[in-house]
């Protein structure tokens, strides 16, 4: 019973304690591998059958697709260069592009008060803990934990996950949080003269150097005023399809994004987010860096 | 020599077998009924075979657990051992008792766990809020004799039986 207190209270900060987790983590996983291997099994049955003429539909609605985003990556590129030509004229830290791998979730429930995922990629494939997760939709969560083979999601909707967000429609900034078995997010300490409505999109800010901006987060689903508090409840639709989660996308922001981030955040702004990932909070610098003008 | 590594083998197959319908996908209406299978298959074992099996075993299993499910490292590993301990303190008037006592017995131990359980989960800010939680021990208790007939059997396929030295 006392190794199990040492264990729960103390464990975190002994670095040995983690070795013998994953260890212990890796004689588990055949368990994992057993619950997700019928599924993943059905699923590939199910695409081996799949009739001709639905592929071939599928196929060119996908051809669409990709001509039409083609296009849209070409606009967008035009507006690369030129921001990168913006920057440079500007003389500020150049910013590097977020690089991207593929997971696959791995069908495994784990504990259903804690909002996880499990996926099928780890410390060899690369993963790191505190990477950011997306899927097609928005912002999926951040990696939690890492095995030698698999890896551990926060949720965004886990009462202990943290980002700091920004409304699309009116700029403003706020922290949103994970709302439980509710799947929703709330945004806290929001003061009632802040300019959020019903329906806004919610990106992420940056603040904090966590997430790279601008992923979709959320829309705003309610707003209540409470009379009995100076704050405003405010509840967030997550963006991503927390539900029908198969592929992701872990994304590695590279140092000078990082920076870039930070120091341009804006004044006056504090980012807290959650301790697992011992970030600290962060104020943005009143004075603009020495390599600024 | 053999009985041993029989022994260990029932004990990592039962495990297994109760790690895989603990983590099995179930849809979120659903999960609320899963029965505390590991913390049941540990239960078994203490009364069942008190020679072989303690407390420590079921604390290393319930280290494995927390791994399985990502929980804080060594909140499974606790409650097992509690709940382990209080099963062989009870396991002498346990077996003198009718079977619907014994699940009444088992349904205190698994509630117990559940309390245990919802402490810890209390002090990480995710408590379920429902009553539907309780709904656990509930499916553990009706499914318990069927889950008892259903190692014994496995436990005699292993011929480690004869551990114990009074069946359930």
């Amino acid at each position: 019973m006392l190794a199990s207190f040492i264990l729960i209270f103390a464990g975190e900060r002994w670095p040995g304690i983690s070795t013998v987790q994953h260890f212990l983590a890796r004689a588990v996983s055949p368990i994992q591998s057993t619950v997700d291997m019928p599924i993943s099994l059905i699923e590939q049955t199910e695409i081996f059958f799949k009739e001709r003429v639905s592929l071939l539909t599928e196929n060119a609605s996908l051809r669409q697709q990709h001509i039409y985003l083609q296009a849209q990556v070409q606009k967008l590129r035009a507006l690369e260069a030129e921001n990168h030509e913006l920057r440079e004229l500007l003389q500020s830290v150049g910013q590097e592009k977020e690089s991207f791998s593929e997971a696959r979730m791995i069908h495994a429930d784990i504990d259903p008060f804690r909002q996880q995922i499990l996926l099928n990629k780890g410390k060899d494939q690369g993963v790191e803990v505190g990477q950011p997760v997306i899927d097609a939709h928005g912002l999926v969560g951040v990696v939690l934990d890492r095995n030698k083979e698999t890896s551990r999601v926060l949720l965004l909707t886990d009462t202990g996950f943290a980002v700091p967000v920004q409304s699309v429609r009116s700029g403003e900034r706020a922290i949103a949080t994970g709302g439980g078995t509710g799947g929703e997010l709330r945004l806290n300490y929001v003061p009632r003269t802040s300019d959020f409505m019903e329906g806004d999109q919610l990106v992420t800010s940056g603040l904090g150097g966590r997430f790279p901006a601008g992923y979709p987060v959320g829309v705003i689903t309610s707003i209540q005023h409470d009379p009995s508090t100076r704050f405003t409840l405010i509840g967030v639709s997550p963006s991503a399809k927390l539900g029908q989660l198969r592929h992701i996308l872990l994304v590695k922001q590279h140092d000078n994004a990082l920076k870039q981030e930070i120091t341009t955040a804006a004044a006056g702004s504090t980012v807290a987010t959650d301790p697992k990932f011992n970030q600290k909070v962060e104020e943005a610098p009143s004075t603009p860096p020495a390599n600024e003008e | 020599m053999i009985r041993t590594i029989r022994w260990w083998l029932f004990l990592g197959l039962g495990f297994y077998f109760c790690g895989i319908l603990t983590v099995l996908p179930l849809s979120d209406a659903y999960q609320w009924y899963r029965p505390q299978w590991l913390l049941m298959f540990f239960i078994f074992c203490q009364i069942s075979f008190p020679r072989s099996f303690n407390p420590v075993l079921a604390w290393a299993g319930g280290l494995l657990l927390d791994c399985l499910l990502g929980t804080r490292f060594g909140e499974n590993a606790l409650i097992f051992t509690v709940i382990c301990y209080i099963a062989a303190l009870v396991r002498p008037r346990f077996l003198l008792r009718p079977l619907w006592q014994q699940i009444g017995k088992i349904s205190l131990l698994i509630c117990l766990g559940q309390i245990f359980t919802l402490w810890f989960h209390a002090l990480d800010g995710h408590n379920p809020h429902t009553l539907l939680y309780w709904m656990g021990t509930v499916s553990s208790c009706l499914i318990w004799p069927l889950f008892v007939k259903f190692f014994q059997g496995i436990s005699r396929m292993f011929s480690v039986a004869a551990f114990s030295s009074r069946s359930i």
